[in-house]
């Protein structure tokens, strides 16, 4: 209950942090710490794929395109008068991105590892290619006049519902079942866990998420341009997942926001070498990382783990099996 | 119980198991011996089937209704109340001892019972209980059996099956595996188990079955296959 309360708190706060924030910070800094927001929902909405249940897909941005796309078209149409309705527009978005990720991982759960990778692989690329193709929806010109609804409010309160969401889930046993997936299939499958079924379930629910994340994406830009849902997106991904540690969520937090606000820290220099410096010392700082902590920031740790004991016992009662 | 007719197992186009049948009656414990490659563990896969098995059915007689559990998917199975302790344990090594249960636990919807089975689990084997938090990678081989063994039982299982309990464990150890089994079917489980270790599979088993280059050539009671010329030859050293 208390912990409930804790999720209520941080989105309250998150209300009146977005109702503030454009006193005492200015637009640029802004922008970077809405799109770090979107990449938790991404980076997150792909762990649970990978981190947690160790199916390993390469074409995440697809979804993120589909609930781009599908949002920016039912705000433009559909809700074009009712902007106070773009959470509709976001779950909606994310249902169909969601539907998406039930149909690729249908025939596609049969295969494993590198086969499951270059198919999910492919998946992404067809997508942005078909997208390419729709005239309707401006093709390579892109997409245009897309209401620009995404606040920091809403990117927040996406953080804070898809944290809350993927937290109880991979605390429960059925969290668990992603768990056993992950690291036995046939032991997972003698203990009587639906090992299809579990991996579905974690396709349909990361699809959903990182259709959300292109829902806030789309409105944020204004813009979408088949050409960022590319494969460096669905790397970016998987950079983040990696990097903060497969299977632990906060490190997925950590790696989306470090990355990001990375990435523009690097940019002064480049305009005082006058060198493109950047990618080579991110993929530096990627490779240095790796070394020095090769299971990821966090390995399967949460955040949680790293708090001293006294606190913990508030925070951590003891969990009754089979909660939730 | 179970009843298996004429069930049989390729590996490609390898006839990996002959067509083999039995049965199982409630509250028995038989054991499969044989020797490396001799099909037991492909028995025991098939039965739940771990394996696709490509011909013969598996019958599964449970409160006065049959069920051919060989068109089931494995997962159905365990709900049935067939679980099956894979050879090498199958832990997840990385999870907690706790979370393993758990795990086993699956099959079973309803804490309350959940919690009765850990704390039975916990009694029978002490020394995961002291270990509740550690990942299952770092327990001795021993320790692993038993947590293999008490995560089958918080599935609440009706009939057991049991791949190698034994496979390399010191002497002792093997002893008080064994004593496990006997007292787990004691509480009125049915267990099948493969065993290497004839001598001391056919101690606490009432049958055995004998299998050889994929065939059930020879099965009967512990004594009789104990007095057989021909187990006595192969197990137990003339």
């Amino acid at each position: 209950m208390s912990r409930l309360l804790a999720w209520v708190l941080a989105l309250v706060f998150v209300w009146i942090v977005n109702n503030q924030i454009h006193h005492f910070i200015d637009p640029y800094i802004l922008s970077i710490v809405i799109f770090a927001g979107i990449n938790i929902i991404f980076a997150t909405s792909l762990n649970l794929i990978s981190g947690f249940t160790g199916q390993f897909s390469m074409g995440h941005a697809g979804f993120m395109a589909i609930g781009a796309y599908v949002s920016a078209l039912l705000s433009t149409s559909f809700f074009a008068s009712f902007p106070q309705l773009f959470f509709v527009v976001i779950f909606l978005s994310g249902c169909i991105a969601a539907v998406f990720g039930y149909i690729v991982a249908l025939p596609s759960l049969r295969l494993r590892g590198d086969y499951l990778a270059i198919v999910t692989l492919g998946f992404g690329e067809i997508i942005r290619v078909i997208i390419l193709n729709i005239n309707s929806l401006g093709g390579a010109r892109g997409m245009t006049d897309i209401p620009p609804l995404s606040s920091f409010g809403w990117v927040y309160t996406g953080v804070v519902a898809a944290l809350f969401m993927l937290w109880r889930l991979t605390r429960s046993s059925q969290g668990r079942a992603f768990l056993a997936v992950r690291e036995d299939e046939i032991a997972a499958s003698s203990m009587g866990v639906p090992t299809t079924h579990v991996k579905l379930q974690a396709f349909v629910i990361g699809a959903f998420l990182a259709g959300v994340a292109g829902s806030l994406f789309a409105h944020y830009l204004s813009y979408l341009n088949p050409q960022t849902f590319d494969l460096n997106k669905s790397f970016e991904a998987i950079i983040m997942v990696v990097l903060g540690g497969m299977g632990s969520i906060s490190g997925s937090v950590i790696a989306a926001v470090f990355l990001t606000v990375i990435r523009e820290l690097l940019r002064p220099l480049q305009d005082m070498i006058g060198i493109d410096l950047r990618m080579i010392l991110y993929s530096l700082l990627l490779i240095l990382v790796m070394i020095l902590r090769p299971k990821g920031l966090l390995g399967t740790k949460e955040w949680i783990d790293f708090v001293p004991r006294w606190p913990k016992k508030v925070l951590r009662q003891r969990r009754p099996l089979h909660e939730g | 119980m179970l009843k298996i007719e004429n069930l049989s197992v390729h590996y490609g186009i390898v006839e990996a198991l002959s067509p083999f049948s039995f049965s199982l009656k409630q509250g028995e414990l038989v054991t499969i011996l044989g020797a490396n490659g001799a099909g037991k563990s492909t028995a025991l896969r098939a039965i739940s089937k771990l394996l696709k098995p490509s011909s013969g059915r598996v019958i599964f007689s449970s409160g006065g209704q049959d069920i051919t559990i060989s068109d089931m998917q494995p997962h159905d199975i365990v709900a049935l109340g067939i679980s099956h302790v894979p050879e090498g344990r199958g832990l997840f090594l990385n999870l907690s001892i706790f979370e393993n249960l758990d795990l086993g636990a699956w099959p079973v919807r309803d804490s309350k019972k959940n919690q009765e089975d850990l704390d039975l689990v916990l009694k029978i084997f002490p020394r995961l209980k002291e270990r509740l938090k550690q990942n299952a990678g770092t327990l001795s081989g021993g320790e692993q059996q038993m947590l293999a063994l008490g995560r089958a039982l918080m599935a609440r299982p009706k009939l057991l099956l049991l791949d190698e309990p034994s496979l390399g464990l010191s002497p002792q150890m093997v002893e008080l595996i064994f004593q496990v089994i006997a007292d787990i079917h004691k509480m009125g489980t049915t267990v099948l188990f493969v065993e290497q270790n004839a001598y001391q599979a056919l101690h606490i088993a009432h049958r055995g079955l004998v299998f050889e280059n994929g065939k059930l050539v020879l099965s009967g009671t512990s004594q009789e296959l104990l007095a057989s010329p021909q187990v006595q030859e192969a197990y137990l050293g003339g």
